[in-house]
């Protein structure tokens, strides 16, 4: 009996070993915590097919939306097996979740072992064209001093992008800035445009589509971006060397065999620059910009280090 | 000239053509199944017309997205299931309808209405956008909250045989809206821990529970006691498509005034199609002659809700396409497949790329125009459904809820939120509770609240100036108010007049 059992182990880790030399044998799932025809899911269905070019089975796409992608991240990292059949989509709420003060979230950024990141697309602010009471990043923050100005923010705390510039603009600048919570960034755009908030704090592929409604003062890059030739950043300014961006890409849960992820790496790296994929991904406004493995972890980890210490909260 | 030219040999090319019927048909049926709403259709064709020319494939989403809101109105009317939130309002006279008889008439009575409200609201897009887009921007959270709050004066109109019952169902229904995320501090509510609760009870398998699970339970109840079809017997259905012309005319002017209306709240982004077919249907029974019979099936509660939530659908292209601010969910996902063709929307659209914009408006105009014939055409057919035996019609309605409900997030909790809502639905019915009052309560719920403090940190701590400068929320303000005191007011006028008259 005894016998029995270790052949049977013996030959569970053969195969298993086999399993990882073969991987892929069967269809790949990437799992997107977001619902079918958002930015998100459209991204992820550009990236499966150049990566099933890559890998030679299909990758479906399946969404699992709800609580901000945290209804499928839960059952991707606590319940799903991590075979490398399975990985997800994972964006800065995900480590930052577990800072939300109002509901933090028992998972970390250790939780996700990081593959690629597709897009980063950087943070601006803008004014109106026919803004009166300042005309550009300097004049706004000393406008701000002695006015409350109001900002939309999607969500709020330190989980927001938004809300954590504003936060930023108090602290370090001494603004007096008062978030609007909204739903999204559609919405944020809509309290722009409708005068009902003072200035516009959006990611640059919010604002090159309708470039006649912004007017942008300056951008949270570490230098100026291809979008937005003629927009300085807060360095350039001498005004601070605040960073800020939103970052799409993929993970895996903890336990996949390290060949496994190996290969995924590589192959999601060539699947994130295939031209066919890099161009939709233009039209949609989204800038491509692709980072593996350690630097993937590198920046996530300075945008978290960024952040933790706008809002004063310890790791 | 040289525009309209372009346009009509864009809109007659086979491509286009192709895509209006695709878009119409294939709208109708998945409006008509339970849980696959508007929003999923469009999501669901957005890859199809990665091969199309843009022209072709925005005509097939926009088609879409008008048929699928009409579709629900067919399954609403003939088997109480509504197919798409938008058609819950149909449900309540629409059903009562074809067990009288005349769910051939009602379909015909939605399908004429649905047509002529898409009809205008394509109408007001083609001629009207731009000056109608700057009108969407003076709408603002206050007002969201001034218009919801409108809306829940409707509840009491829509309480049934008793108004304190109603009203405990709407106040139900306001409650239950309340649980999730705390949009403004993000703190979660009455989640109990449960992950799947902090985006709220899901809207639509909820809605599927309170219509379509508790009708299977009272059907099943009626089959125990010995029926075995909607109606008695297939004599008792009447062969007419739609009412007697003289029956039919009266109901032009609820048509007409609900297209308007419903034009009018879809250009508001937080309203939509849902919120307007129940605003037009509860003012179609303020205007009515015969207020008595909505509730107990009325030809003018189908029209005007069904009118109300198609004009709705033109209206709320007018942000996106005018502004590129998607007002809606299914806006959102159109931005998506415009932006894939590579048209961004915005002020260009009436400019650089006119021609196209032009040519997919009049697809969309089209588009109404061809689902009012096909549904006519097969008004015949489907309103035997009434007269499929209820043991098979049970079961199915079931599979289809279930199916509709888990495709939407691919989440089994939704079906156990959908079941949930069947039972509570079922016992609120048994129990002389009407459900229409907690489905609105629960749409709007989040609307009052969310906004209402949005517009206090608007208004920059002193909501009594503000309130003052936004002439829109005042005029919304007296129409609450007039929807409040009207009937004590009504009855206070015709005391006076019959004393009047007795002296």
């Amino acid at each position: 009996m005894k016998k029995f059992l270790c052949a049977i182990l013996v030959v569970s880790c053969l195969v298993s070993g086999a399993f990882a030399a073969d991987w892929p044998t069967k269809p790949i799932t990437l799992i997107c915590g977001y619902g079918a025809g958002g930015s998100s899911d459209l991204g992820c269905r550009y990236l499966a097919a150049a990566l099933e070019k890559q890998l030679g089975v299909p990758v479906v796409v399946e969404n699992r939306p709800g609580s901000g992608s945290w209804v499928a991240w839960n059952r991707f990292l606590h319940n799903t097996p991590a075979d490398g059949y399975t990985f997800a989509l994972v964006n800065l709420s995900a480590i930052f979740g577990h800072y939300d003060e109002s509901n933090p979230r028992k998972e970390t950024i250790d939780d996700f072992v990081l593959l690629a990141n597709q897009a980063i697309d950087y943070q601006v602010i803008a004014i109106r064209p026919d803004e009166t009471r300042f005309t550009d990043y300097k004049s706004l923050l000393e406008y701000a001093k002695t006015h409350e100005l109001l900002v939309a923010a999607a969500s709020t705390g330190i989980t927001s992008g938004e809300a954590s510039v504003a936060k930023m603009m108090e602290k370090v600048h001494g603004a007096k800035v008062v978030v609007v919570p909204v739903s999204g960034a559609s919405e944020t755009n809509t309290m722009f445009i409708s005068g009902n908030v003072d200035f516009l704090i959006a990611n640059v592929g919010d604002v090159i589509l309708n470039p006649e409604n912004y007017k942008n003062v300056v951008v949270f890059a570490p230098k100026r971006v291809a979008q937005l030739p003629d927009v300085p950043t807060e360095v350039e300014l001498g005004l601070g060397n605040y960073l800020s961006f939103s970052a799409r890409g993929y993970a895996y849960m903890k336990g996949v065999a390290p060949e496994i992820v190996e290969k995924m790496t590589a192959a999601l790296s060539a699947a994130i620059v295939d031209p066919e994929c890099v161009e939709n991904m233009n039209k949609m406004g989204v800038n491509v910009e692709l980072y593996s493995g350690k630097e993937y972890s590198d920046l996530l980890h300075s945008q978290l280090k960024q952040r933790l210490d706008t809002w004063d909260v310890k790791e | 000239m040289d525009m309209v030219a372009q346009v009509f040999s864009m809109v007659t090319d086979w491509g286009s053509i192709v895509g209006l019927f695709v878009g119409v048909v294939g709208g109708m049926v998945i409006g008509a199944l339970p849980g696959f709403s508007a929003s999923m259709g469009v999501a669901l064709l957005i890859p199809v017309t990665y091969g199309m020319s843009p022209v072709a494939g925005l005509i097939m989403l926009v088609s879409v997205y008008t048929s699928a809101i009409y579709g629900g109105s067919i399954t609403a009317t003939l088997c109480h299931t509504p197919g798409t939130p938008a058609s819950a309002a149909t449900a309540i006279d629409g059903y009562k309808l074809t067990q009288q008889g005349r769910g051939m008439e009602a379909v015909g009575v939605c399908t004429v209405a649905s047509a002529i409200g898409g009809a205008v609201g394509a109408l007001a897009l083609l001629f009207l956008s731009p000056p109608l887009g700057r009108f969407s921007l003076q709408f603002s959270s206050l007002e969201y909250f001034m218009l919801a709050i409108f809306g829940v004066t409707i509840i009491a109109s829509l309480a049934g045989e008793s108004v304190v019952k109603g009203l405990f169902s709407g106040i139900l229904g306001l409650f239950l809206g309340t649980i999730g995320l705390d949009a403004i501090t993000g703190a979660p509510r009455f989640t109990f821990g449960s992950i799947q609760l902090e985006d709220g009870i899901q809207f639509v398998p909820a809605l599927i529970g309170m219509f379509s699970i508790s009708q299977v339970m009272i059907i099943a109840e009626d089959i125990y006691k010995g029926r075995s079809t909607i109606i008695a017997d297939e004599a008792e259905m009447q062969g007419r498509i739609l009412p007697p012309w003289n029956e039919f005319k009266t109901l032009l002017p609820t048509i007409a005034r609900s297209s308007v209306v419903g034009t009018i709240i879809g250009i508001i982004p937080a309203a939509g199609a849902g919120v307007s077919s129940w605003v037009c249907y509860s003012m179609g029974k303020k205007f009515s002659k015969h207020p008595e019979l909505f509730g107990n099936g009325s030809f003018e509660g189908v029209a005007s809700s069904e009118s109300g939530n198609n004009a709705a659908t033109g209206g709320a292209l007018v942000p996106l396409i005018t502004l590129g601010l998607p007002g809606s969910a299914v806006a959102a996902i159109l931005l998506g497949g415009m932006l894939m063709h590579g048209l961004v929307p915005g002020a260009s659209m009436f400019t650089e790329k006119a021609a196209v914009t032009y040519t997919i408006i009049v697809g969309f105009l089209l588009a109404n125009i061809l689902m009012g014939i096909i549904g006519l055409l097969i008004a015949r057919y489907v309103a035997h459904v009434s007269t499929i035996p209820m043991g098979i019609l049970g079961p199915v309605v079931v599979a289809l809820s279930t199916i509709g409900t888990y495709a939407i997030r691919n989440n089994m909790f939704d079906v156990y939120v959908m079941l949930g809502f069947g039972a509570l639905g079922y016992l609120l019915r048994k129990t002389g509770f009407a459900t229409a009052p907690l489905v609105l309560g629960m749409v709007l719920g989040e609307i009052v609240e969310n906004n209402w403090r949005r517009a206090l940190i608007l208004s920059r701590g002193n909501m009594f100036n503000y309130f003052l400068n936004r002439p829109i929320s005042l005029v919304l303000l007296v129409l609450v108010v007039l929807s409040v005191f009207s009937p004590i007011l009504m009855n206070y006028v015709n005391k006076k007049s019959r004393e009047g008259a007795k002296s």
